[in-house]
């Protein structure tokens, strides 16, 4: 069929959505890095309010097709927040502005949905194929996911990081601040990781989050179901206090509703549990060095904590 | 700028605008130091250095410490007083509260989007009113009347002086009203309504206005204290880090810079795809430092 894909770029994980790619024998264009020019390509034509992550999606699929893309693949939430709409506005920008391409969504709540959607990218795709390699796939994202978790293992300081799932994924939008907080000395638990996530989808295509998944702990703080991560963010604080976390990082884009949602409730939690939360707020006017003095200040409070215990 | 003894007494200080032009300042403060220890007969044995252009001064000016404002703040505030309990430091165009038990932080946060509450914002109001900001303490304790000023954003809040201008209100009411709403937006924003504890330390330069400062004391209900050298406080405690350094041999460069010929220069980095901006500085033509690449290649990645 002779397609060219390529698709947005998840962090270090994006090397493996190649070869995913490349395993079930589609040729791809490798998802151009994002700079500075991704930024403002995005931030051009996306509409001016949106979430972060669809800006810099965007500008990524801008610049794949520039480099000779004509298909596109995108995540298809099908619910949990604006990131269902993305595809499909995307795909309008896009060729309202002459891009030339193919958009495929892919439905990745429904098991079905989500094979059918791949299969026609890659014609005659037998269900059985696609699970070997998603099991390769997640086998590998396990392999980095673990390798972070064994950084500093026996740090003093154990900061988690909670948040939107694509800015906690996405270095260049975090300014690679797991790396930084790991130079310092620091051991870092990110608990949205592709490996957790996959598991997530997995158990929620599959009907096993369970009902009750929402612990009552958190309920208790926030009784209402809403979009993203944000339900999961508040267990997974709580979590995090109970573990004897020393401290708690929130990266969210600016303009995410789950997650400004929970904003409050995070700072409620944090008073409550005695748990300082850092919050960073993200966005294309977010400086590195206000990032950087807050994460400094951050550890060097919870050091002058942990030493006066 | 400050000099310190060992006895953490403060020698000397400079207290400068930028205007625009940092390294420009940095080099007159720099300068007028290099006076006070001919005059004073002072050596420098250690240096440290706080604020956002922390990293830029250091490639210039040569560092024992290099620290964040919040901990160098926490550090100043705590030689004040060990038991101190809440520090408010509101600065040009930051402010940030930091909240204490037992002498060590406990939670701290720092403005994030506006500089509504910020002594920028402050002196541009000043400059409009044609009053001089230091007179605003004066202006507001002759205040009879309560009026509200919106303290969110700059914009609305200087349409909303504005009105009430329009409407008749009087200065002193309008520049007390600022400094209430500055105080509110301040408590609800930055210190996102947790209790300030006493002891209640304010530093930062928008202390020096009397308005501010009694506005504060009015909302928390108790007495604000306003250490003799809240326009260096930061100073004051990233020089105190630095003496716990103790080096034996300073990487200070000197005073030198005074002279010397500084240059930034911007260029992008072709040597991948990622095509960083880079910021070099420049002394006399010799890179100093520099700021911006995302790999090793110019600028150590750690922060």
């Amino acid at each position: 069929m002779g397609i060219k894909l390529s698709f947005p770029r998840y962090g270090k994980y994006t090397d493996l959505l190649s070869e995913l790619c490349t395993n079930l024998g589609v040729d791809i264009i490798a998802p151009p890095p994002i700079t500075k020019r991704t930024v403002e390509l995005g931030t051009k034509y996306a509409p001016g309010d949106i979430c972060y992550p669809f800006k810099i999606t965007l500008g990524t699929m801008i610049e794949a097709v520039e480099q000779g893309a004509d298909t596109i693949v995108m995540a298809n939430s099908d619910g949990w927040c604006i990131l269902r709409c993305y595809a499909a506005v995307q795909e309008e920008i896009m060729k309202s502005r002459g891009y030339k391409f193919s958009m495929r969504a892919i439905n990745i709540r429904k098991p079905i949905k989500f094979f059918l959607d791949i299969r026609r990218i890659v014609p005659g795709l037998s269900p059985l194929t696609l699970i070997i390699e998603m099991v390769r796939f997640f086998r590998r994202a396990k392999e980095l996911d673990d390798a972070e978790k064994d950084v500093n293992k026996d740090s003093d300081i154990r900061i988690g990081i909670i948040g939107e799932v694509f800015v906690c994924n996405e270095n260049t939008v975090n300014m690679d601040i797991v790396k930084k907080l790991q130079h310092m000395g620091i051991f870092v638990d990110r608990w949205l990781c592709l490996s957790n996530n996959v598991v997530m989808l997995f158990k929620d295509m599959f009907g096993l989050s369970g009902a009750n998944k929402y612990s009552r702990i958190a309920k208790k703080y926030f009784p209402i179901r809403i979009g993203g991560h944000a339900n999961e963010n508040l267990v997974r604080l709580i979590k995090y206090v109970k573990e004897g976390y020393d401290g708690a990082i929130m990266l969210r884009p600016f303009a995410c509703s789950p997650e400004t949602v929970i904003e409050p409730i995070v700072e409620r939690i944090s008073r409550d549990h005695n748990m300082p939360v850092l919050n960073l707020s993200i966005d294309e006017s977010t400086l590195e060095t206000h990032f950087q003095t807050r994460v400094e200040s951050f550890v060097d409070m919870l050091r002058m904590r942990k030493a006066a215990r | 700028m400050a000099v310190l003894d060992e006895e953490k007494n403060v020698l000397a200080s400079v207290y400068l605008d930028t205007a625009g032009s940092p390294i420009k300042a940095l080099k007159q403060a720099l300068d007028q130091i290099r006076e006070d220890s001919g005059r004073l007969g002072f050596q420098v044995k250690g240096v440290g250095i706080t604020g956002s252009g922390r990293k830029i001064a250091s490639f210039l000016i040569g560092a024992d410490v290099v620290k964040n404002e919040v901990t160098a703040q926490t550090i100043a505030a705590l030689h004040y007083d060990p038991k101190v309990s809440s520090i408010i430091e509101i600065g040009g165009q930051d402010s940030k509260v930091i909240l204490l038990e037992s002498g060590v932080p406990v939670w701290f946060n720092m403005n994030t989007l506006c500089a509504a509450g910020t002594g920028s914002f402050l002196a541009s109001q000043a400059s409009r009113l044609k009053i001089p900001v230091e007179e605003f303490g004066e202006y507001a304790s002759r205040s009879g009347l309560k009026v509200n000023i919106a303290a969110k954003c700059t914009v609305f809040s200087e349409s909303d002086m504005i009105h009430k201008a329009a409407l008749g209100c009087k200065k002193e009411d309008i520049i007390n009203g600022l400094c209430e709403g500055l105080v509110r937006n301040f408590i609800s924003n930055v210190a996102k309504n947790r209790p300030l504890g006493d002891p209640v330390i304010f530093v930062g330069g928008v202390a020096s206005n009397r308005g501010v400062v009694e506005a504060f004391e009015r909302e928390l209900g108790r007495k604000v204290t306003v250490p003799k050298d809240h326009k260096i406080t930061g100073c004051v405690g990233v020089a105190i880090l630095a003496m716990r350094e103790n080096t034996d041999h300073t990487k200070f460069k000197g005073f030198g810079l005074a002279k010397d010929d500084i240059k930034t220069d911007f260029f992008v980095c072709p040597d991948c795809q990622n095509r960083c901006d880079i910021t070099s500085i420049l002394v006399n033509d010799a890179a100093a430092g520099h700021l911006g690449s995302r790999c090793e290649k110019y600028n150590e990645k750690k922060w």
